[in-house]
């Protein structure tokens, strides 16, 4: 059951009715009876492990909380420990075991550690994440301990954000579970308007292009103008996928009364790779510079550490993502991306960086570095990615230009509204697009007219969020 | 103080539905079903006027592996293929009811081509545009067909999904606007291909995403070994089209064969999975023989190889003919 589905908006209304019939406490208790439902649905086993996740994470905290300095830091390790274990386990074990059979199959020595069916738990890394961003701000004191297990339970599985993010902080998410919440006809509108608005960038976007990148890159021997095509329909799939889902979220928690964090700030307008960091799905870049990047000195320290910090943190970036090598590449080309911005900007003149019209021309080199990024991101298989780089790129096949350029023809049509959206949010209010969609005008025409390009625009083949692989 | 917030909660949660509602209503006002083409007409129509001798029906499978001209060449006798990319069953019952057993055609044999365990997965592609196509090629009346589709609904889920789905039909004007992206898309690059003296046609576009050009390598989403198929060939049968295919197959009088084609080879099933499809075929071989069928399994012939493999499952372009040609000495065999 997904957001788009049928089955879900009359399940959601049903909720959505029950809610604001009950009292805050029931609400809460409630809304993690739907959320555990909604989880439960897809896969009862899924529920278990996050269920048993929540309440071991809720108790070592309470432990921990309890316990003297000494003793402190052995629950803290035990906590954080055991939800790397569990993501681990279920996420990179596989991976890991493959790499380590074949690389002393390699050097000759026969090992075969055993290879397991397990399944993927959906939303495992971002709730994982969750807990341990709570670990760590209680130790670091930033919140406050979470007195009730329900109010732990719903922070971790709040339906809306559970299995795609964004990755919610304590901070910002548990207060608003303590408070009361109350109904508001502007703020129902406003959700029902972002639920709309993702659902036509996943459901009509997205799944439209999908068709394009799918074609393109299941090709043998794509040549540089049909790879360029694929790149940039993958580029826009990939952005109305995750933005698409991220707004419906955050439409759904806002007709529930509450109010999860933007994941995205224009990305494709960004100027360098740490201003797309700063734009492309937020909550996660801005939870491994936190957890990751800054406890381990962040930029103030040598330049060599810094490149070493920088490392780390992107490896990460690209784990998360998935076990497989294409994802650490693709985040290690990031951390090459940044080194070399970084030179760039200690040799560059002056003249040139300030030049009039840099703004644009920068936004558009970032836009291709962006492009190239994600090719390596959709491209799992190794030696076809190699094959790209190596061969591809470089093989310009006059037959294949107007395709592409009919290809190219086709996602820019596709993408129109999201480049428009993206455009005018930029233009207008670079500190915040969704101050578009906030507009009473663009909401009570667009909510309808939402709905019926939705309706008549889907692609009726659809697509799995690309996002609920990681 | 409560009470009066509670009211005026209820209030807004009250005018918040309306507003819901209004949306959602307002487009089933305009809903219509379209007009669906006919296309079993046309395929009689056509079959009528080849008076083909031989009748091949199946999917993608059937289309990459037998080049219809190259055996006519080769046994001097018309020959007529019926398929649509991934349809299984329940397409090939419709064209078995509504084109085979409608037509004045007498071929001296018709084929069915088929893989895995398609002929009893009644309600495998079944769903979103395998409806659609289904639909050109149904009657008014198909009450064998609704009663198998609704077994499939019976799943509360689903049979909700449907009654929602069906509230929203804009057959036409969807399918108009969708197809216009492709067509500005078209015409525009129309327009800048002769400012460079050249001209573009979709068919390059098609040309380029033909089967061949694929990686050979990569499956087509139908690897058996991720294939439920937990069940028995008994089982399976009690609710799928195939005994209402034979049944129409005995009212025509025409002679059938059915024929399994071989998987790409080098993907072993777990040996479980193995075991229990060669018990099912072995079913399935009984039940079609004690109809008087033949079923003709091309699975490890000696002679189809990996490198006759385009995407999947598919025979690539080259060994296309090649695939025709084991076929009819494939014929041969089954005294044919």
């Amino acid at each position: 059951m997904i957001f788009q589905d049928s089955l879900f908006v009359l399940f959601f209304f049903i909720v959505f009715i029950c809610y604001w019939l009950l009292g805050h406490k029931q609400q809460n208790v409630f809304l993690l009876v739907v959320s555990y439902a909604f989880y439960g649905y897809i896969d009862l086993k899924f529920l278990l492990l996050l269920t048993f996740q929540s309440i071991i994470t809720f108790y070592l905290v309470a432990i921990f909380v309890k316990l003297s300095k000494t003793n402190k830091k052995l629950i803290f390790t035990l906590a954080i420990l055991f939800n790397i274990i569990v993501l681990g386990y279920f996420k990179y074990y596989n991976f890991f075991t493959e790499n380590i059979n074949s690389l002393f199959n390699s050097f000759g020595i026969g090992t075969s550690l055993p290879v397991l069916h397990i399944i993927f738990p959906l939303g495992i890394s971002f709730y994982t994440f969750q807990n341990i961003s709570y670990i760590v701000d209680v130790k670091k004191k930033v919140v406050k301990p979470c007195e009730s297990i329900i109010d732990y339970c719903l922070y971790i599985g709040f339906f809306p954000k559970l299995i795609a993010g964004p990755i919610e902080r304590a901070s910002n998410l548990l207060h608003q579970i303590y408070e009361e919440r109350n109904i508001k006809f502007d703020q129902l509108v406003l959700g029902a308007s972002f639920f709309l608005w993702g659902c036509f960038q996943k459901v009509v976007i997205a799944d439209n292009l999908v068709m394009v990148s799918n074609k393109v890159f299941l090709l043998e021997n794509p040549d540089f103008f049909l790879l360029s095509a694929g790149a940039f329909s993958y580029t826009m799939q990939i952005f109305a996928d995750f933005s698409g889902y991220t707004d419906m979220a955050r439409g759904l928690a806002l007709l529930l009364g509450f109010k999860l964090m933007a994941n995205f700030n224009n990305p494709y307008f960004s100027r360098n790779p740490a201003d797309f960091w700063r734009r492309w799905h937020i909550s996660f870049s801005e939870w491994i510079r936190d957890y990751i990047y800054i406890p381990l000195g962040g930029s103030r320290v040598s330049k060599i550490r810094w490149a070493v910090n920088l490392f780390v943190a992107f490896f990460f970036t690209g784990l998360w993502h998935g076990a497989s090598w294409n994802y650490i590449i693709w985040g290690l080309y990031y951390w090459a991306l940044y080194l070399v911005y970084r030179l760039w900007g200690t040799i560059c003149p002056e003249g040139i960086y300030n030049m009039k019209y840099n703004y644009i021309f920068s936004i558009f080199i970032m836009f291709i570095f962006t492009n190239i990024g994600w090719v390596i991101f959709r491209e799992t298989n190794l030696q076809y990615l190699w094959q790209y780089i190596s061969v591809g790129f470089f093989n310009f096949n006059s037959k294949n230009f107007f395709p592409s350029v009919y290809l190219f023809l086709y996602v820019l049509s596709y993408s129109f509204p999201i480049i428009a959206f993206s455009t005018i949010s930029f233009v207008f209010c670079s500190s915040d697009r969704n101050k578009i969609i906030t507009s009473r005008k663009l909401q009570t025409v667009g909510v309808l007219l939402l709905f019926i390009l939705v309706i008549m625009l889907h692609n009726p083949e659809g697509s799995q969020f690309i996002y609920f692989n990681f | 103080m409560y009470k009066v917030l509670i009211r005026k909660q209820n209030h807004t949660l009250v005018k918040f539905i309306v507003y819901l509602l209004l949306i959602v209503t307002l487009p089933t006002l305009f809903s219509s079903r379209g007009v669906v083409k006919n296309e079993s007409k046309t395929l009689v129509k056509q079959l009528e006027t080849i008076q083909p001798d031989y009748v091949f029906i199946g999917n993608s499978m059937l289309d990459s592996r037998i080049d219809d001209s190259y055996f006519e060449g080769i046994t001097e006798k018309k020959c007529f293929l019926i398929w649509r990319g991934g349809v299984v069953s329940s397409f090939w019952y419709l064209i078995l009811k509504n084109v085979i057993s409608v037509s004045t055609i007498k071929p001296e044999h018709v084929f069915i081509f088929f893989r895995n365990t398609f002929l009893t997965e009644p309600l495998y592609r079944t769903d979103e545009e395998y409806k659609k196509i289904l639909a050109e090629y149904k009657t008014e009346s198909e009450m064998i067909f609704d009663s198998i589709e609704n077994y499939k609904s019976t799943k509360w889920d689903k049979k909700l999904r449907l009654t929602i789905s069906g509230l929203y039909t804009f057959s036409e004007i969807s399918e108009k606007a969708r197809k216009a992206i492709p067509k500005i898309s078209e015409k525009l690059t129309g327009l800048i291909s002769k400012q460079f003296s050249s001209d573009f046609n979709r068919s390059d576009v098609n040309r380029i995403f033909q089967i061949n050009n694929f990686r050979p390598t990569e499956n087509d989403g139908e690897n058996i070994s991720k294939y439920p198929w937990n069940y028995s060939f008994q089982n399976a049968i009690e609710h799928s089209f195939l005994p209402h295919m034979i049944d129409l197959m005995k009212k025509t009088k025409l002679k059938y064969s059915f024929i399994r084609v071989q998987k790409r080879p080098g993907q072993p099933l777990p040996i479980q999975d193995k075991l229990r499809l060669n018990k099912y075929m072995e079913d399935l071989r009984l039940y079609l023989n004690k109809h008087g069928y033949q079923l003709y399994d091309f699975t490890n012939h000696p002679e189809v190889t990996l490198d006759m493999y385009g995407a999947g499952d598919h025979i690539n372009g080259v060994s296309k003919q090649k695939y025709t040609y084991l076929f009819i000495k494939a014929m041969e065999e089954m005294q044919l």
